[in-house]
């Protein structure tokens, strides 16, 4: 199973470091939240605006593939998260509305009420419960 | 000489306690002198731009069509003023949300109705309505996902209105008739035959008799009821819809940070305010992590501890999330006017310990007009409240949010130099700020 740290490569400490210097406008740009995880499978994160906004209700797109281009496609998707930092979990409990096509899935119920740096956790199963992917999106929510 | 001697050394102690006493002044009670201008970064305009006031605030909820309606804020203004609303006849949703007082009631803790066969006392405080309705969750512990939900909780409440069901619906439905079908044309073929009532009846009183007669009626009979006094939720959350803070002189100090050449900002806040402010969205005081937006509140809910007399099992979120939930006026509910766009309600957490005693982030927009202070009216004053966030003590709860702030007590002056200049009117209309005098007596169907 893939940890946590070691999910985020070198490609995305590229973005971190890009997201912690840039101004602040597009800070949290989401089209660049493309990531591998230690097995090479694929992530990324799609959203209706650029960026995730602040108290509001709102719907991520979570796609996965592996190294081949595959979708990790039938798998239940759960999510995690919060501020670790703070130490307190997300404010709300995301669930998966529908796998929209294969191997992305539309999660709904998503609420970030603070700004600062988030992380967020996908974990996938399949159906006997062993973990087929996961990966940790880290994020910078400011204005 | 030694006398003497003995002198000069009590004066010697005397004048290093004196000097060790203003040191300790200068460096607590007094900011440093600096007198330069204060300079703000690209992500702290970008914080403070988060933080102004929307040029137009419009209170928006799905599960209430009537929300932006004229008709509705009419009955509502009407209703929120009148005191035959309640049990006893002497109290309105106006005797605590007074508007001279920013629509709350100077009181730790509110009045309790006179005809109450209740012994317990009231344990939250009355927080200000103006600018409810831009909030998601209502009540202390969020037990209401809507204004008009909320509404509904007082008028039953036996410390509050301690009305019941039946009385409220067939006074609302005899004294404002006419503006009741006006605002809500389609009801009539749905109305209850009152006359084949009984006068009293509620599933939430107290009075077992009460409680019977509710039993006793049909299901269509309840419903047929619980629609009346939806909609007496609605026109009084229509009414409340339209008490909102105005610009801030904080709010006009942003607008002239954003432009490079004026230099009127500095007049808007003094220096004091100003680095008040700029603790406010530090990392050090952390204000920003709840107080954000332009309401400066989350809307979320957090554990302050600010009271040790609290059973953090049992209150707070984790007891208003169940009652929401519950709740047949819920925006999932039959009376709701968007029952599939409950998002809120639908993704809100139900358990975990994040739940437990936590209460409702307020805006402080115009906070320094509604002490006292938290969910339990626990602080008299701004000061006192900083100075217990500053503190920080856990009361010997396992979860605690609040971290010690370690300010000097001239940083805690700052920053409540700051939440002052968050003093603001009401954009609002003075006609909705006194009842309508005198009250116009409809002609009803029964007098007719």
């Amino acid at each position: 199973m893939p940890t946590i740290k070691g999910a985020l490569g070198p490609g995305f400490q590229i973005v971190l470091f890009y997201l912690l210097l840039s101004n602040a406008s597009h800070a949290n740009d989401f089209s660049y939240l493309r990531e591998r995880d230690t097995n090479g499978n694929i992530w990324e994160v799609r959203l209706a605006t650029a960026s995730p906004p602040l108290n509001q209700i709102h719907s991520w797109y979570i796609s996965a593939f592996s190294s081949e281009g595959r979708p990790l496609t039938g798998l239940t998707l759960s999510i995690s998260g919060g501020m670790r930092a703070h130490g307190h979990g997300l404010p709300t409990a995301p669930k998966v509305s529908a796998e929209t096509s294969p191997g992305i899935y539309q999660v709904d119920g998503f609420k970030f009420q603070m700004w600062g740096e988030w992380q967020v956790l996908s974990e996938l199963t399949d159906q006997h419960g062993n973990t087929v992917g996961s990966h940790e999106f880290e994020f910078v929510l400011a204005p | 000489m030694s006398s003497s001697l003995s002198l000069r050394l009590k004066l010697a102690a005397l004048l290093l306690v004196a000097l060790a006493t203003l040191v300790l002044l200068v460096l607590g009670l007094q900011p440093p002198i600096n007198q330069a201008r204060l300079q703000w970064s690209p992500q702290e305009r970008a914080m403070l731009n988060s933080l102004r006031l929307p040029k137009r605030l419009q209170p928006r909820d799905p599960s209430n069509r009537f929300l932006d309606s004229p008709a509705a804020a009419q009955l509502g203004h009407q209703l929120f003023f009148d005191k035959r609303l309640s049990g006893a006849k002497d109290m309105a949703c106006a005797t605590c949300h007074i508007p001279e007082r920013y629509f709350s009631d100077g009181r730790p803790l509110p009045i309790v109705a006179n005809n109450t066969s209740l012994s317990e006392l009231p344990t939250r405080h009355t927080p200000t309505v103006v600018g409810a309705a831009l909030h998601r969750w209502q009540f202390w512990d969020g037990r209401a996902d809507s204004l008009w939900a909320q509404a509904l909780g007082p008028l039953e409440n036996p410390l509050e209105h301690n009305s019941d069901r039946l009385a409220i619906v067939r006074y609302v439905l005899n004294e404002y008739r006419l503006s009741y079908l006006q605002v809500f044309p389609n009801s009539e073929v749905t109305l209850p035959k009152l006359e084949r009532l009984p006068e009293h009846g509620s599933p939430l009183s107290p009075i077992a008799e009460y409680q019977t007669n509710w039993q006793q009626l049909s299901s269509e009979q309840r419903s047929e009821i619980n629609h009346v006094f939806a909609n007496i939720g609605k026109a009084l959350a229509a009414y409340q819809a339209k008490l909102l803070p105005d610009d801030s002189r904080f709010d006009r100090f942003v607008d002239g940070l954003n432009l490079p050449t004026d230099n009127r900002p500095q007049s808007y806040l003094d220096q004091h305010e100003q680095a008040g402010l700029k603790l406010f969205i530090s990392e050090q005081a952390g204000c920003i992590q709840c107080h954000n937006g332009p309401l400066f509140s989350n809307s979320d809910f957090q554990a302050t501890l600010s009271s040790a007399d609290i059973t953090p099992e049992r209150e707070g979120r984790i007891a208003g999330i169940a009652l929401a939930h519950a709740d047949p006026f819920n925006c999932r509910g039959i009376y709701s006017d968007a029952p599939n766009s409950c998002g809120e309600l639908d993704f809100a957490k139900v358990d975990g310990i994040e739940l437990q005693a936590a209460f409702k982030v307020p805006g402080l927009r115009n906070v320094a007009k509604t002490a006292p202070y938290m969910h339990d009216g626990g602080f008299a004053s701004l000061s006192e409240v900083l100075h217990y966030y500053n503190q920080a003590p856990t009361h010997g709860f396992s979860h605690n949010e609040l971290q010690p702030l370690r300010l000097l007590p001239y940083q805690l002056k700052q920053l409540e130099s700051f939440l002052v200049a968050l003093n603001s009117e009401l954009i609002t209309d003075a006609y909705w700020l006194t009842p309508l005098l005198p009250l116009r007596k409809e002609i009803t169907h029964e007098h007719s």
